[in-house]
């Protein structure tokens, strides 16, 4: 591709990788700042869930019929951010999309931030997390619930392995060049390096490794959502009993997870001068996958709403209603017009596939998003079919209590946190991948 | 069994609106020309007993036990029917039309009594009615009814009551008996609770009302065919309703029933049964997914070890 680069420019271009890599892990202007705010955002969450330990989930606004609240709203949210990783770095690499290529390891971290989150979200929701264990010890294996658990540790576990396959030419790299780090830093990179020599046999390794992590990360991914959308589907209730659950699920997925992916591209490129890396090109690019996942996620929404609206059977029809033009139709019209339609159309044009705007609308699209997964688990918990009665009267409501929004504030505020470390400690740009692409591996790799 | 149902509908029914019902029942007032319609039956022993087994098996439900005054508590309470205060204030006519139309939470027996028995039940509460005169025409039989109460009632503690069972007939018989100059004497006229003991109330054989005759004796058959356990094995049970007088009594007795045949769910391997018992292909398909992933994963971390040695 660029067989043309001279030896001069090539060199050139290294040192510039190394600079643009190093230049988010050195710069700490703000860091302590914004550590600092997620700090208390954890303080708070701490004293908020020592509350809800001590006084039991009656602290939350969850009852009798809406049993699953703001929690597992939030689980399904991060388990749906958490899905990107798989689109951007594993679909589309296979698919040879070159232009993917500095985006996967921004992909990467938000899904490692997430899932590792995503757990821990749904220990929150247990009144008694210490039978937490019970689940493996006693669980069935017929139920989704255990498959869930499954396919979360797995993915995890993947994810790890594709976040950390792809640093180790990278970390050999930045123990070359990065000066003055403190001794643990260099640690870490010498360990988690493999003692990296850039050879010819050890690339041939990395890449069939990464390539086998590409293609078996393809189902687990899609099962993890599709079996967290069982969690909802193997029940007969108006709303969840539906056979397109899964792949609704793993559509409204890659829409959060891309949008997240803009949101933190954008923060980077201006944050950090990584206009080179993050250009317009990518924002261009992203927006397109944007508009793509939507459209596809509207026609499952199509599908969801539509054929169950036509039919209006009776059960259906008292939750239907209540999206429609009932006690949710605010939210429910908000988030399908504003947060799926209106994008849609305006990314249609270039203008708003510029950074900036683009950025605008996924912040949009990802508030949306998780306003959307309260109205999959909410409404429908409000109207089984059985009428709720002879209950106290806040039993026919749910609005979250400010412990419930704590906590939800801590699981974001723990997600953040470890994908702010992440970014502090690993290059955020995949510089080898770009060397390759770029034909200079060689220089890359020269020992000093 | 099948007016049993009607009774638990109407009972659930009414529960479940009873919050709606706001209003008290004060109020319920009948129209003058069916106030003064007259009760076409006849006060008769056997008007009052029918009107009786009426009673219990529709009414007391609701309005408790006659002169108890333990009605459920719903709003508007029900009223106990046998208070003097209602018999002086209903006429004849004004209990039979409360009970044919309904109000709110009472609800209409037009369709669940006959004629005939509804007024049977008036005759029966008007037999609890220190002012009841009987009409001239009927007068006739009405010592026949007081005469037997004045007789019995005078049997003391202690009280006895024995059951025993006719595997062959499925049949049942209680006996009770009290003491009268230390010798046991039958009591007549007693309820008696005759049923099948289950895990959470009984299912009762008896006739809603039944009395105990003058042998102290009630006869009821219990349905054979009832499935019970594996074995059939069942257990009637028999007390004396009427607690406050007599104490509780009760007698137990071991019956045959049909034996159930159980459905082994638990020993099938299904989707629905415990850990142990999940079907073959979802563990084969579960542990076939998560092998192959994970020795995947493996897969790359044994190449991840062998990119360090070469690193060496």
């Amino acid at each position: 591709m660029s067989e043309s680069l001279s030896k001069e420019e090539a060199k050139i271009l290294v040192d510039k990788y190394a600079e643009d890599a190093i230049r988010p892990m050195k710069n700490h202007k703000g860091f302590i700042l914004w550590m600092g705010f997620l700090g208390l955002v954890l303080v708070i969450f701490a004293y908020a869930y020592f509350l809800q330990l001590r006084d039991g989930l009656s602290v939350t606004a969850m009852r009798d019929y809406v049993s699953w609240g703001l929690y597992i709203a939030n689980f399904v949210f991060f388990v749906a951010a958490s899905l990107v990783g798989m689109l951007i770095s594993a679909v589309l690499g296979l698919l040879n999309q070159k232009w993917v290529k500095p985006i996967t390891r921004v992909s990467e971290i938000i899904a490692l931030g997430f899932v590792l989150i995503a757990g821990l979200v749904i220990i929150t929701d247990m009144g008694r997390p210490d039978r937490f264990l019970n689940l493996f010890l006693h669980g069935r294996l017929q139920s989704p619930i255990v498959w869930d658990v499954t396919v979360i540790i797995t993915y995890t576990a993947i994810s790890t392995l594709l976040f950390l396959l792809p640093l180790i030419p990278d970390l050999a790299f930045i123990k070359r060049r990065m000066k003055d780090m403190p001794k643990w830093q260099y640690h870490i990179y010498n360990v988690l390096s493999l003692g990296w020599m850039g050879t010819a046999e050890q690339y041939k390794l990395l890449h069939k490794s990464i390539r086998m992590l590409s293609i078996i990360i393809v189902p687990v991914a899609l099962s993890i959502h599709t079996v967290t959308s069982w969690l909802f589907a193997s029940t007969l209730r108006s709303g969840w009993d539906t056979t397109i659950f899964g792949p609704y699920f793993v559509a409204g997925a890659f829409v959060a997870g891309a949008a997240a992916v803009i949101i933190l591209m954008f923060i980077l490129r201006s944050n950090y001068k990584l206009e080179d890396y993050f250009t317009d090109h990518h924002f261009d690019m992203m927006g397109r996958l944007l508009v793509l996942v939507s459209l596809l996620y509207a026609y499952f929404n199509i599908n969801e709403f539509l054929v169950p609206a036509y039919k209006m059977r009776s059960g259906e029809a008292v939750h239907l209603y209540t999206l429609f033009q009932g006690a949710y139709a605010g939210l429910f019209w908000s988030v399908q017009i504003i947060g799926m339609g209106l994008p849609i159309i305006f990314m249609m044009f270039k203008e708003w596939r510029k950074p900036a705007n683009l950025t605008f609308i996924a912040i949009i699209v990802l508030i949306a998003a998780f306003i959307k997964r309260i109205i999959i688990v909410v409404p429908t918990l409000l109207h089984p079919y059985l009428p709720i009665q002879n209950v106290p009267e806040k039993f026919h409501q749910y609005f979250p209590t400010w412990i419930e929004m704590a906590v939800t504030a801590g699981a974001f505020a723990m997600a953040l946190i470890i994908i702010t470390i992440l970014l502090k400690v690993f290059p955020v740009i995949p510089m080898w991948e770009l060397a390759e692409e770029k034909g200079i591996t060689e220089e890359f790799e020269k020992q000093e | 069994m099948k007016k049993n149902n009607i009774i638990t509908n109407f009972s659930v029914l009414l529960i479940l609106l009873m919050p709606l019902m706001g209003w008290t029942q004060s109020e319920w007032m009948v129209s003058d020309t069916k106030q003064k319609e007259k009760n076409p039956v006849a006060f008769s022993d056997a008007s009052v007993k029918d009107g009786k087994v009426q009673f219990m098996a529709n009414c007391k439900s609701c309005h408790g036990d006659p002169g108890k005054d333990n009605g459920l508590p719903l709003v508007p309470k029900p009223t106990d029917l046998t208070l003097q205060a209602f018999l002086d204030l209903n006429t004849d006519g004004s209990i039979y039309h409360k009970m044919t139309d309904g109000q709110i939470t009472m609800p209409s027996y037009k369709a669940i009594l006959s004629d005939q028995q509804r007024w049977s039940i008036v005759n029966f509460l008007r037999s609890m009615d220190k002012n009841h005169k009987v009409a001239e025409s009927v007068a006739a039989s009405k010592p026949q009814k007081e005469a037997p109460k004045e007789e019995v009632a005078i049997a003391e503690a202690p009280y006895y009551l024995s059951l025993s069972v006719d595997a062959a007939k499925n049949e049942a018989t209680t006996v009770f008996q009290g003491t009268l100059n230390g010798e046991k004497t039958a009591i007549e006229g007693a309820e008696i609770f005759i049923g099948i003991k289950r895990y959470f109330n009984n299912l009762p054989v008896m006739d809603a009302g039944a009395t105990t005759n003058s042998q102290g004796i009630i006869k009821t058959s219990y349905p054979g065919d009832l499935l019970s356990g594996e074995d059939g094995k069942a257990e009637l049970i028999a007390y004396v309703i009427d607690t406050e007088t007599y104490g509780e009594i009760t007698a137990h007795q071991e019956i045959t029933l049909s034996p159930a045949h159980p459905n082994h769910f638990k020993d099938t391997r299904a989707l629905w049964a415990d850990r142990s018992h999940f079907p073959w292909w979802l563990m084969i398909t579960y542990l076939s997914i998560v092998l192959i992933v994970w020795s995947v994963m493996a897969k790359v971390v044994i190449n991840m070890l062998k990119i360090k040695s070469l690193g060496k």
